[in-house]
């Protein structure tokens, strides 16, 4: 079919002379062919090999640790004892007293299904999970490659064999189909559509994933497969057990697209570069690390992805690696900012012996979308990211608590009225106050700074750490000018810091003006702050 | 020089009264074109102080940008933060970052605030040793990210000051330096150096250096 439309254009042309030949119709694609691969055994299976699917002595798994619980999977070992799964863990144990019962675990086969995923990427491009325990591959564009869909299959099955897992393969023209092909267990591929319906019609109902009160309700009525199910009025059988059922039997017959969700396998960085000989100073190290960030660089750009934590490893020959982490405040893949961040670090590293090869992994991705500049607001533009990498790299030298930015805090009492936040970074702009940052100073809420006359403000510029005990004999207070007006500022008993002081404003002799108080018990004076 | 003399020449032309060509006129008010007798201004405008007493003394109408501007005080946290406060506010409420480093004191957020500060732009380091604290100023001043950056120093030598006016230049910057005036025995490269003394009205200040300027004016900075 699809040569005879190539051809007839090149066949025509010279025997006719036509001057405006039709353009070719381009050539059908291959029409998409699912492959459905169900894992009956995962629960088994993702525990490991030592859980023995094949093993002699009778293993299951089962749902949970109740009485009542049903088994999910049995090893062969069980098979041969007469235990299958869907039995009760009761009835299971008292036909073999000797079973061994393994309580399932999700996030186990959650993993072993992504692990199939990631293998599974060798046949096709389009791998999609299909949880609990499935997988959907699109496989129309793997066919010739692999020479055809039984030799696909073949080597499927072969590589899951060797891996350890069991499964039943479906292969049909739409996901749901294969997937349904697989959980009922007839491996004979459909290529065809129209041969769609009769490959179903033998599949029994229990593979639709409907929820149990439909399936009693269906097979109450003597609806127990695919086919008994398609020949019923659709709108009363939706009304009947829910929308569940039309909705699988369309997309299984291709009467309603379906597009599964493609699986992406999560990003990975961790190389090791090998010294020829063993280093024992810095220098090399660093030309070896430069390295690694440039491989890392590139990688992290094929993926539009940046880095937020790293760790480079230092590796002796007879030693533990010395690791150094690093922490960014945003994410970055500049191949030299990350080496400042690390000379920094190493810096302060001094190495007691040689290193044969350093390490680097990656411990955080984060996404790194080329930004949108603001057209009207210039603040959001260039001065940011030199404003992370500033922070960074004070930071990497100075620590990280050495660098703050000062909070309001809503208390009354003067220490306790502020914070000291870590800095932010551009993603946390949600934390910061709601005032619209776009307004002109001049036409904001706010009064302009030179509005407001500092005398008349309230609060000093400076805050003593400690409030500074004024002591009556050293002849200090004389020389304080205190104002009649005070502040009374009192309680917190909620937080045991009970204050209850009396606040003036005080002039010293060298015109400088401070914030002092009296405490109310002991009648003591003490400075608080400066106004300056 | 030349230039200088055939600008100077201009002048009576103009004063006796002939409507200055429009081409002329426009060259009149570059900023990077000096004349005679004006006060000289840098390329970058300046950035004002929000007092109009000490704004029209300083050549750039304000603290000079890309520059180290020295603030001598006789104890450090008496009224050098409230000298550079206005233009504080206007930064960082403008969307610019400002940096404190190792201020003398605890600048106190309330107080900041009430007088219209942003804090959400204000970096503060503190707790690092002299040495960090100039090193930070320093990469702070020539990364560009920072508008201002001011530094409370107790000692700091020549070298060090020198590398800070640098750093102001790379990165455009407006650097304050405050030192007690102990410190300013040590000759300063910085270009301007103002000494403040608080007064009863506010706080007298000191033109101790400036380009261009006759130095040694005190005049004093009203709150009021």
């Amino acid at each position: 079919m699809k040569s005879a439309l190539g051809l007839r254009p090149a066949v025509s042309r010279p025997e006719r002379g036509d001057p405006l030949p039709a353009p070719p119709r381009p050539a059908p694609l291959p029409s998409r062919l699912w492959m459905g691969l169900h894992f009956p055994r995962l629960p088994l299976e993702a525990l490991g090999r030592d859980a023995g699917a094949a093993s002699a002595s009778p293993i299951a798994v089962a749902s949970d640790g109740s009485a009542h619980a049903s088994l999910l999977a049995v090893n062969e070992g069980a098979r041969a004892a007469g235990i299958h799964p869907r039995m009760g863990l009761d009835a299971a144990c008292a036909c073999v007293p000797r079973l061994e019962v393994r309580g399932r675990d999700p996030v186990l086969e959650t993993a072993a299904l992504q692990k199939l995923a990631i293998w599974a990427e060798r046949f096709t491009a389009f791998v999609s999970p299909a949880p609990p325990a499935g997988l959907l591959l699109e496989i129309g564009g793997s066919l010739r490659l692999f020479g055809g869909v039984d030799m696909l299959r073949q080597g499927i099955e072969r590589g899951l064999r060797e891996l350890g897992f069991e499964a039943s393969i479906g292969t049909a023209p739409t996901p749901a189909a294969a997937w349904l092909l697989a959980r009922a267990g007839f491996p004979e591929p459909v290529l065809d559509r129209g041969r769609l319906p009769g490959r179903l019609a033998e599949v029994p109902l229990a593979c639709l994933d409907l929820p149990e009160p439909a399936l009693r309700d269906l097979a109450a009525m003597g609806v127990r497969s695919f086919r008994d199910a398609h020949r019923l009025p659709r709108d009363a059988v939706s009304r009947r057990v829910g929308e569940a059922l039309v909705d699988t039997m369309d997309r299984a017959l291709g009467r309603r697209p379906e597009a599964p969700a493609r699986y992406i396998a999560p990003p990975e960085f961790s190389h090791r570069l090998d010294f020829p000989d063993e280093v024992e100073e810095m220098p090399p190290v660093l030309v070896a690390l430069r390295r690694l960030l440039r491989e890392l660089a590139s990688f992290l750009r094929a993926r539009s992805l940046g880095v937020n934590a790293l760790e480079l490893r230092l590796l002796p020959r007879f030693a533990p690696a010395l690791c150094i982490p690093v922490t960014l405040i945003s994410a970055s893949r500049d191949p030299e900012h990350l080496l400042e961040l690390f000379e920094k670090r190493l810096e302060k590293v001094t190495l007691t012996r040689p290193i044969a090869a350093i390490g680097l992994d990656v411990l955080g991705f984060d996404v790194q979308a080329p930004r949108n500049a603001d057209l009207y607001d210039v603040r959001a533009t260039a001065p940011r990211d030199s404003l992370h990498t500033l922070i960074e790299r004070l930071q990497s030298r100075l620590g990280r608590d050495a660098l703050r930015r000062l909070a309001l805090v809503a208390d009354h009492r003067p220490e306790r009225a502020f914070s000291r936040v870590p800095p932010h970074d551009a993603r946390t702009g949600a934390k910061r106050s709601p005032e619209p940052r776009g307004v002109d100073p001049a036409s904001g809420s706010k009064p302009r700074p030179a509005a407001i006359e500092p005398a008349r403000a309230s609060r000093p510029l400076w805050l003593l750490e400690a409030p500074r005990r004024i002591e009556p004999e050293d002849g200090h207070r004389e020389r304080l000018e205190i104002s009649p007006h005070f502040e009374r500022i009192e309680s917190g008993w909620w937080d045991g810091r009970d204050v209850r002081r009396d606040y003036h404003v005080a002039r010293g002799a060298s015109g400088v003006r401070y914030w002092i108080y009296r405490e109310h018990h002991t009648r003591d004076w003490f400075i608080h702050g400066i106004f300056g | 020089m030349s230039g200088f003399g055939l600008l100077s020449s201009v002048d009576p032309i103009l004063s006796r009264g002939g409507t200055p060509p429009a081409g002329l006129d426009a060259l009149l008010h570059r900023r990077d074109l000096w004349r005679m007798g004006a006060l000289p201004c840098s390329a970058a405008p300046g950035i004002s102080t929000g007092f109009a007493a000490l704004d029209e003394r300083l050549p750039d109408r304000g603290w000079p940008a890309g520059a180290l501007s020295e603030v001598l005080v006789r104890t450090l946290a008496s009224c050098e933060l409230a000298l550079v406060l206005p233009a504080l506010a206007a930064l960082t409420r403008a969307g610019r970052e400002v940096a404190l480093v190792g201020p003398a004191e605890l600048p106190y957020a309330p107080g900041l605030a009430e007088r219209g500060v942003d804090l959400e732009r204000l970096l503060v380091v503190r707790g690092a040793s002299g040495k960090e604290q100039a090193w930070a100023a320093e990469q702070s001043l020539r990364s560009g990210a920072c508008a201002a950056v001011a530094l409370w120093s107790r000692r700091l030598d020549v070298r060090a000051v020198r590398r800070l006016q640098l750093a102001a230049q790379q990165g455009g910057a407006c650097g304050w330096l405050f030192r007690t005036l102990g410190a300013s025995a040590v000759p300063s490269p910085a270009p301007l150096c103002l000494v403040v003394e608080p007064s009863p009205r506010g706080m007298w200040v000191e033109v101790r250096k400036c380009r261009g300027v006759h130095s040694g004016s005190v005049f004093e900075l009203s709150f009021e």
